[in-house]
């Protein structure tokens, strides 16, 4: 019994229990199955599933190995992370804004207009959302929205996992797959061709316990591991760049067969050694034969190249053998080579401020954005402004309103990054959550805009995007 | 009359609902999907659903217990002996018990125990026998708050909290445990990021670094263990240094050193793992006089927790190098004297060892005997489904298969002893599931996501 057991589970990880009493009947678990995670005010942390939230029964979670319905009171519990589901890609359309509230919520959407007395944003989400000017203090067009090239992993199909046999590793492992999200423990390759353009962002959460070292290769044709001190000695794979990551620093060195390492120089990243948890995003583009590299949102350093190196369009993930590495969220999408800026809020201004993207400022009254369009009237007439030339728009509040939160409230974070929306919470269940706000009034939000809702919102600043969370004491 | 019924009806109910409040032991439930939960175990029924109680839940939470990985109890009761235990016993599934030793005939073990005064075991599910010349003696073992130590400058640079210690800031942590002879030291640790930790052992002072007293420092950073030897005078000499690779990849590891004060050895295990055996060559011998130990976080912020602390007296008789290389199909008789014997052990009396070797039947005092190391066998050595482990105050744990797990008593079937029965209080921690464990490993991608989940 105790072979077959032992079979059964190897090659089709079931988990069989063979008890003297009858064990109560639960479906097992599988590790690939998305699960939600509730993080409690004590530190504590439950997977599962969200089944639904209202004022009566309060959070219902359900467990494969639940016996009754769990219910938690809405007061115990700081965070709801929400396991990755598939969201819709924007429509392209030019009226596409991000909407920064005076809470410092921020919100992306269509906008249809604005009259001088309220912002109407048509979200994927939420439907046509009206926000009150006193709620809104900037406007930012963001064109064109750029289209999403990879977004995973959902698993190992598509996939390369090459051995690493570099000299001194004896160790060498594979990246394991779960839960949307790769693990390595021990050196270990993989690799896709994620077609990257030419002009890229390439994202990805990190994590890792104890140490860690990282080498992405960029722009690559080769899907398995080069040994750089025997690179001659591989097989043909043409050339790429590789940035290689550790806590400490950042290196980016282009390779190509036939010709020397050269270190294009090192970035200092001194602040993750004492965290377990990081954004990456590497910005590249070919024609200024440019990458940059951007930890947590935060630009670390540019390089330059002489002419660029990689000949492919795939990228490699290799683990050099030192700490448990965590690999989630990647997501691949062009990228217009413009260094985004946060929104610029000007303090005691007295009227409405236009910033174009020449550089240019007006100020004035803002009458109107619609139909492609921005009127400011300033110096006594009426300016036209298409809204593409604009790059944020900041509205004058006399009185800014700041939503107020009560108990009910909880700031939701969105799945694409950005933003947050604060509401309060009247109902999640059936796959809409029936929210309410000084802001916008009432909405029927999809719960697959979140990625994580933040319950204590108790002197609560916006917190990082979900991934980038210290990760305390496993 | 009506009204005055249903009061009464609600108030019953309220003392009721309170009384399973108050008989929720408290503790942490660990599940095998990485899932914690602070709380109480409310009971384990016969149908295997364990009910726990949590602070933020509006009922009891029922589980099955297929999922779960461990309970373990915020606070534990001593056991109480009413005789000094000379002997440890291990066992091939990984029991530990400390006791008395009555016999070996028959093949068959018999010993005392603080849970029975006899207990038989069969001898091919023995894996070794350690006599402690001085007997088993736990100077030390939690923490459950700062009772009894010293915090440096800053009282909050140290933080007691739920059964650990956590490092705020770079401070100093001292306890005077009366340390005198040999000893072994024993604690997790667990980490973010980079990290320092410097462990004065033998210190005669305990809230502050003092050079003029001799002490021996044991610096452990993210994969790196040095020891140094602090002389009174004469400064410090580093006595070595080596690495721990799997500290590269971890959070967290247990660590265990122990001092032969005699030889003046420290060696350092890691996960059970000997790392390192360093020796004071000096003409001095073993140079600390103190008893105290002192924790030193030298890194500000939050960076470190040390938790399940144990401090204990030991006889070093003890010698890990000694269990490598050894033939597998003979029981081994380690003397004090560093001789070896190898044969079988024929059998075992309160006074005596009797062994054959080489068709020759040796009777050696047990005095003399400081180890004994059974040979393989085919005895079972892996757990089954359904089996739990319990781990008791001092080190010692069983695993058997429970039958029942009410307020006061667990009992069980041990495939070892037979039928067992524990007052709970006593218990510190119970794993389930042993088996599932056993199966999957701590590195298999079923529980790698676990390790990066946030819990305390």
């Amino acid at each position: 019994m105790r072979t077959l057991t032992a079979i059964l589970t190897a090659a089709f990880g079931l988990s069989i229990c063979v008890s003297a009493q009858p064990t109560p009947k639960t479906s097992a678990f599988s590790k690939d199955a998305p699960r939600d995670a509730l993080l409690f005010r004590n530190g504590d942390v439950l997977l599962g599933r969200l089944a639904s939230i209202d004022r009566e029964s309060g959070i219902r979670w359900s467990r494969p190995d639940a016996l009754n319905a769990f219910e938690f009171s809405p007061d115990g519990i700081t965070q709801l992370e929400l396991a990755p589901q598939k969201t819709p890609e924007l429509r392209p359309t030019t009226n596409l804004c991000s909407v920064l509230l005076n809470n410092g919520d921020q919100i992306q959407g269509d906008l249809v207009s604005y009259d001088g007395s309220k912002v109407t944003l048509d979200t994927w989400f939420a439907g046509r959302l009206e926000m009150p000017n006193s709620a809104v203090a900037v406007i930012s067009p963001l064109g064109l929205p750029k289209p999403t090239l990879f977004a995973g992993p959902v698993g190992m199909e598509g996939w390369t996992r090459g051995k690493v046999n570099a000299q001194g590793l004896t160790d060498a492992g594979e990246w394991m797959y779960s839960n949307g999200a790769f693990y390595a423990l021990k050196s270990a390759s993989i690799a896709r061709d994620l077609k990257l353009p030419d002009v890229a962002s390439i994202q990805f959460d990190l994590e890792w316990r104890g140490f860690f070292h990282v080498a992405v290769a960029l722009y690559s044709s080769y899907l398995h591991p080069i040994n750089l001190a025997n690179k001659e000695g591989e097989p043909q794979f043409g050339g790429f760049y590789s940035m290689q990551l550790n806590p400490f620093s950042a290196n980016l060195l282009p390779v190509e067969q036939n010709e020397p390492l050269r270190y294009l120089g090192q970035a200092s990243l001194q602040h993750l050694a004492q965290t377990n948890a990081a954004h990456v995003d590497i910005r590249v583009n070919k024609s200024k034969s440019l990458i940059a590299l951007l930890i947590n949102g935060a630009l670390v350093k540019q390089w330059t190249d002489d002419g660029f190196a990689g000949t492919g369009t795939g990228v490699r993930f290799v683990h050099q053998g030192q700490g448990a590495v965590k690999l989630s969220n990647i997501k691949v999408s062009e990228w217009d080579g413009v260094f985004e800026e946060p929104a610029v809020i000007t303090p005691n201004k007295t009227q409405d401020l236009a910033r174009l993207k020449n550089g240019d400022r007006v100020i004035g009254a803002v009458k109107s954005i619609r139909d492609g369009k921005l009127s400011i009237e300033a110096g006594g007439r009426v300016l036209d402004v298409p809204i593409t030339r604009v790059k944020q728009v900041e509205l004058m509040n006399a009185d800014p309103v700041k939503a107020k939160t009560s108990p009910q409230s909880v700031r939701a974070y969105f799945t694409s990054g950005t933003g947050s929306l604060t509401f309060d919470l009247e109902r999640w269940a059936d796959g809409a959550i029936a929210a309410r706000s000084d802001n916008f009034g009432f909405a029927n939000i999809k719960p697959e805009a979140f990625s994580r809702v933040l319950f204590d919102l108790t002197g609560a600043e916006p917190q990082p995007p979900s991934g980038i969370r210290r990760a305390e004491f496993e | 009359m009506k009204s005055f019924s249903l009061t009464a009806v609600l108030i019953s109910l309220a003392l009721i609902a309170n009384a399973q409040e108050q008989s929720a032991r408290p503790g942490i439930l660990q599940l095998t999907d990485g899932s914690t939960l602070h709380g109480g175990l409310r009971g384990i029924d016969s149908t295997n659903r364990l009910t726990w109680g949590h602070p933020a839940a509006k009922s009891s939470l029922d589980f099955s217990i297929g999922n779960m990985a461990s309970v373990r109890f915020e606070d534990v009761e001593s056991i109480k002996r009413e005789f000094t235990p000379s002997a440890r016993f291990q066992f091939k599934n990984g029991d530990e018990l400390v006791g008395n030793v009555r016999s070996i005939k028959d093949n068959t073990l018999s010993f005392q125990s603080w849970f029975s005064n006899e207990v038989r075991a069969p001898l091919p599910a023995l894996e070794s026998i350690l006599f402690s010349a001085r007997g088993y003696n736990l100077l030390y073992e939690g923490p459950t708050g700062t009772n009894g130590w010293r915090i440096g400058r800053n009282p909050r640079s140290w933080e007691y909290k739920e059964g650990a210690f956590i490092a705020n800031g770079a401070d100093l942590l001292g306890r005077d445990f009366g340390l005198k002879g040999s000893s072994t030291l024993e604690f997790d640790l667990a980490w973010n990021g980079a990290f320092s930790l410097s462990i004065t052992l033998y210190a005669s002072v305990i809230d502050r670094f003092d050079y003029s007293s001799s002490a021996y420092l044991v610096y452990l950073g993210t994969g790196v263990i040095s020891v140094q030897r602090v002389q009174a005078g004469s400064g410090a000499v580093m006595l070595g240094q080596t690495q721990i690779p799997d500290m590269f990849r971890r959070n967290k590891m247990r660590f265990e050193i122990r001092c032969n004060k005699e030889d003046a050895t420290i060696t350092m295990f890691a996960d059970g793992k000997l790392v390192q055996r360093w020796k004071d060559t000096s003409a001095g011998g073993f140079v600390a006089k103190g008893g105290g130990i002192v924790f030193f976080s030298q890194v500000e912020g939050r960076s470190l927790k040390i938790s399940n602390l144990r401090v204990s007296e030991w006889d070093g008789r003890f010698e890990p190098e000694s269990m490598t290389n050894l033939p597998p199909n003979m029981d081994v008789v380690f003397l004090a004297n560093r001789d070896k014997v190898f044969g079988k052990v024929l059998s075992l009396e309160e006074t005596k060892a009797t062994v054959e070797a080489k068709q020759t039947k040796l009777d050696i005092p047990l005095e003399r005997v400081t180890q004994i190391r059974f040979a393989k066998s085919e005895g079972e050595t892996s757990t089954f489904p359904g089996e739990v482990r319990a781990s008791f105050p001092g080190g010692e744990s069983i695993v058997f298969t429970m039958d029942k797990w009410n307020e006061s008593q667990v009992s069980g079937q041990s495939r070892t002893f037979g039928p067992v029965a524990f007052d709970v209080k006593s218990i510190r921690e119970v794993q389930f599931n042993l088996d599932s464990q056993e199966r999957t490993g701590t590195s298999d991608a079923n529980n790698v996501d676990a390790q990066f989940l946030e819990a305390e």
